[in-house]
């Protein structure tokens, strides 16, 4: 597979960016220093090119159904230019992707889906929409992504625009400094933002503008730092298709109240109880627990694995994920994160962190 | 950028540097090394009296994203490990050649220091690994 460039890589260039290549495109790691990077986005105001991401619309008079019947969130609270946070499940209730869903009308919708699994998710929509007249596009080479987010955010775009931002969780096509975009009011970083769907070629005159308005670039390194402080995951790496909704504490985007692909197999795990579950942790001394370290109890019997771990600006020591086969473990619980050679004393907590 | 790189020590394939006094070394990790960590946020280091040998790892440094092996570019004796980068990591960050020195060792092999590479050599390296 090739790898390969967003519409702004010659911006990144510009500003010295260290490219590393995530979910087979050249994405900034960070420009400078991803410290300032994750504190410009907690305290005033960060852009991502997130440009890397999946956009697939699905058109038709049976959309609303077939997404009723392909996602697990409930379609049918949602109003035309709202969205929300959805799971593609697989048949054993396995977490294929997750997503976040934009009713544009009753007949059509776009779906964000992560980089990394454009090709599976389609595949995998494809065929499940046999059954049903509804039409696809797969537009992930047409969009860039800008996300604009932090505290002051909201306020820029309100001023290079004539338009009403939209509400939380809701979406509207804007002019923002005359260059045409369509606007989200969603984020991957615990901050208020926006993220901005717009056309390739416009992309390096928007991302020019947010810098001439003050706005810190941001890489990967802040935006993982950044999504896990305020305890989201991210897939591939805290959930796969080896887990499931329930497991990973997101059984706030299931609707059981409705047919869906991997209900049944809910149905059953949450009969049978659980056999593993998604824990936030904090270390109590120096160090990182990074993805795949194990974790044991308190009486030195391993546990599980951490997937994810960070030690971001102002936290005393490092935080992270993990799952654990101990499902009784409560917060406070006291654990051991094995750091190479060391076994690192920790303490369970909500897996939010700000 | 050769004004980055200090005369006064000598470099490892590795990016670490080493300046030597004597039969002591103090050693650090270079700027370009730093650079292409990020943020550090955590060190590990040899404690006091352990002996370390050429090429092997002794240490780590760690920023957010990555996880960076520290390889002895001697033989030695550790005498002094810098408490000030264990508390304050971002010091690698801010001054690698100075407050960023992480071992101070008792040389056990002088002639080692012959395979290590000058100010200049290093910059040709970091030259060819920037292609």
């Amino acid at each position: 597979m090739s790898i390969k460039t967003t519409p702004l890589f010659q911006c990144h260039k510009d500003l010295g960016a260290h490219m590393v290549e995530f979910a087979g495109t050249m994405l900034p790691v960070r420009y400078d220093s991803e410290k300032e990077e994750h504190l410009a986005v907690r305290n005033r105001v960060g852009m991502f090119d997130v440009s890397h991401m999946g956009e697939f619309f699905v058109n038709g008079e049976q959309a609303q159904e077939f997404l009723q019947y392909v996602l697990t969130n409930n379609i049918d609270n949602l109003v035309p230019n709202q969205a929300h946070y959805s799971l593609l499940l697989n048949h054993h209730g396995g977490i294929i992707d997750d997503l976040i869903v934009y009713k544009i009308s009753n007949e059509r919708f776009l779906l964000c889906v992560n980089a990394g699994n454009i090709d599976k998710d389609w595949a995998w929509i494809k065929k499940q929409s046999e059954n049903f007249k509804v039409s696809l596009e797969n537009s992930s080479d047409s969009y860039a992504q800008i996300a604009l987010q932090g505290p002051t955010a909201v306020d820029l775009i309100q001023s290079l625009t004539p338009d009403v931002v939209p509400k939380r969780f809701h979406f509207a096509k804007m002019e923002i400094a005359a260059i045409e975009c369509l606007v989200a009011r969603t984020g991957y970083t615990g901050e208020d933002g926006v993220e901005i769907f717009l056309a390739n070629k416009l992309a390096p005159d928007l991302w020019k503008i947010f810098l001439s308005h003050d706005v810190k670039p941001c890489g990967l390194a802040a935006r993982d730092s950044l999504r896990l402080e305020a305890g989201m995951l991210l897939h591939g790496t805290d959930m796969d298709e080896e887990t499931s909704p329930l497991e990973a504490r997101l059984a706030f985007a299931v609707a059981m109240n409705k047919n869906f692909i991997g209900k049944e197999a809910l149905i059953n795990q949450k009969q049978q109880g659980l056999k593993k579950k998604l824990i936030g942790f904090k270390l109590k001394e120096r160090g990182i627990a990074r993805h795949g370290f194990k974790i044991l109890s308190k009486n030195n019997r391993e546990i599980g694995e951490v997937t994810s771990g960070t030690w971001p600006p102002n936290h005393e020591h490092a935080i992270g994920l993990a799952y654990a086969t101990d499902i009784t473990l409560n917060n406070g619980d006291e654990i051991f994160v094995a750091i190479r050679q060391r076994l690192s004393p920790a303490i369970v907590a909500k897996p939010k962190f700000l | 950028m050769s004004k980055l790189i200090p005369s006064d020590r000598l470099f490892s394939e590795e990016h670490e540097w080493v300046k030597l006094s004597g039969e002591t070394a103090i050693i650090g990790i270079s700027e370009h090394a730093q650079s292409a960590l990020g943020d550090v946020v955590y060190v590990e280091l040899p404690d006091p009296g352990k002996e370390i040998v050429k090429g092997k790892a002794i240490g780590v440094v760690e920023s957010v994203k990555a996880v960076s092996d520290i390889y002895a570019p001697l033989s030695g004796i550790v005498l002094a490990v810098n408490q000030k980068v264990i508390d304050h990591p971002e010091q690698i960050n801010s001054d690698p050649y100075g407050e960023g020195w992480m071992l101070k060792i008792q040389v056990l092999d002088p002639k080692q220091a012959q395979l290590l590479m000058n100010n200049q050599a290093y910059e040709e390296l970091l030259e060819k690994e920037a292609k």
